[in-house]
């Protein structure tokens, strides 16, 4: 019984040993205590390494985005025209993921109308700690009467896979333009937000917001 | 779509404006995620929400994947009289879900 003795020597239980060696594995001839009982976790982050690499989900994302980021790159250089023509396309059904820069999803939607600053309260914390889940609340000055009111509030992200994140309608019966919600964000950030008032003109106001933990779940 | 709720004020008065909350229980998936096998695991979020009073729409939503789960809404109304709010959300999944409430005009 060579492992019976080996073990005595190196004050290993047997237990200990068979949750990291497979049976009948011989330690090294000349093993001393020190080498025996670093052994199993050497063994062990071995295995790991051999997993991690092997790991099928994260050499797959990887690819993928290496694919990815290949070939938008070359229907960009392609065809910058219909992409453009998806975008517009795509303005108000807010899949604009093909083209994910906000300022080109903001100008589908304002066209050639004048976009002034102000007007917006725009209420985000400055620091949010949790990106799944940040509470915002707009209010936009506005009388809300039949002749003048807000008629829609776009909220866009510059930091987020897609940059509309929501898009409230709202009515004379509304009273006040005001709406409060959650959202999520990947990053640290700011938020735009884009108001449509009742003369078709447009309001915007943006706020910074430094985030902690991502959202967005990866 | 689960355990809508809502928050209206116990009375209004007439020419008040109140603020009506709902909340909805929805995983909201973005779409963007991948499962251990490296799938993307598809969409599914509410798209859409709206409010009606009376049969007339006071507000709408539509709601992209930068809506947390278990979507918040918070908006206000003009009360004119009493009547009923009628609270529908639509998912990607074709799910929808209907909610009324009663407001009490003091």
């Amino acid at each position: 019984m060579p492992v019976a003795i080996r073990l005595r020597r190196v004050n290993v239980t047997a237990a200990e040993l068979f949750l990291f060696l497979p049976m009948g594995t011989e330690l090294p001839a000349m093993a001393d205590q020190e080498f025996a009982m670093t052994r199993p976790y050497m063994l062990r982050a071995k295995e790991q390494e051999g997993r991690f690499m092997t790991e099928p989900h994260r050499a797959r994302t990887r690819r993928d985005l290496l694919i990815a980021s290949g070939t938008s790159v070359l229907v960009m250089a392609i065809s910058p025209l219909a992409a453009q023509a998806q975008e517009v396309k795509s303005a108000d059904t807010g899949s604009d993921l093909q083209n994910p820069t906000w300022q080109d999803a903001i100008r589908a939607v304002t066209g050639d109308a004048k976009v002034t600053p102000g007007k917006i309260s725009l209420d985000l914390p400055e620091i949010a700690e949790n990106g799944n889940v940040v509470p915002f609340n707009i209010t936009i000055d506005s009388p809300m009467t039949e002749a003048n009111f807000v008629r829609s509030l776009r909220l866009y992200s510059t930091g987020n896979p897609q940059a509309l994140i929501a898009t409230f309608r709202f009515s004379p019966d509304s009273g006040r333009a005001a709406v409060s919600s959650r959202i999520r964000l990947a990053r640290s950030q700011d938020i735009v937000a884009l108001a449509e008032l009742g003369d078709g003109t447009f309001v915007s106001a943006t706020r910074t917001v430094k985030v902690t933990i991502g959202g967005c779940g990866g | 779509m689960n355990k809508p709720r809502i928050r209206l004020p116990d009375s209004a008065k007439v020419g008040e404006i109140i603020e009506i909350k709902t909340l909805i229980g929805h995983v909201m998936e973005t779409g963007q995620r991948r499962d251990p096998d490296g799938k993307v695991v598809p969409r599914n979020i509410i798209n859409t929400f709206s409010a009606t009073f009376n049969g007339r729409t006071i507000f709408s939503a539509e709601l992209q994947p930068g809506i947390s789960a278990n979507p918040y809404i918070a908006f206000h109304m003009k009360v004119r009289g009493p009547g009923e709010f009628e609270f529908t959300w639509a998912d990607d999944a074709g799910e929808k879900l209907v909610e009324r409430s009663k407001l009490v005009v003091a």
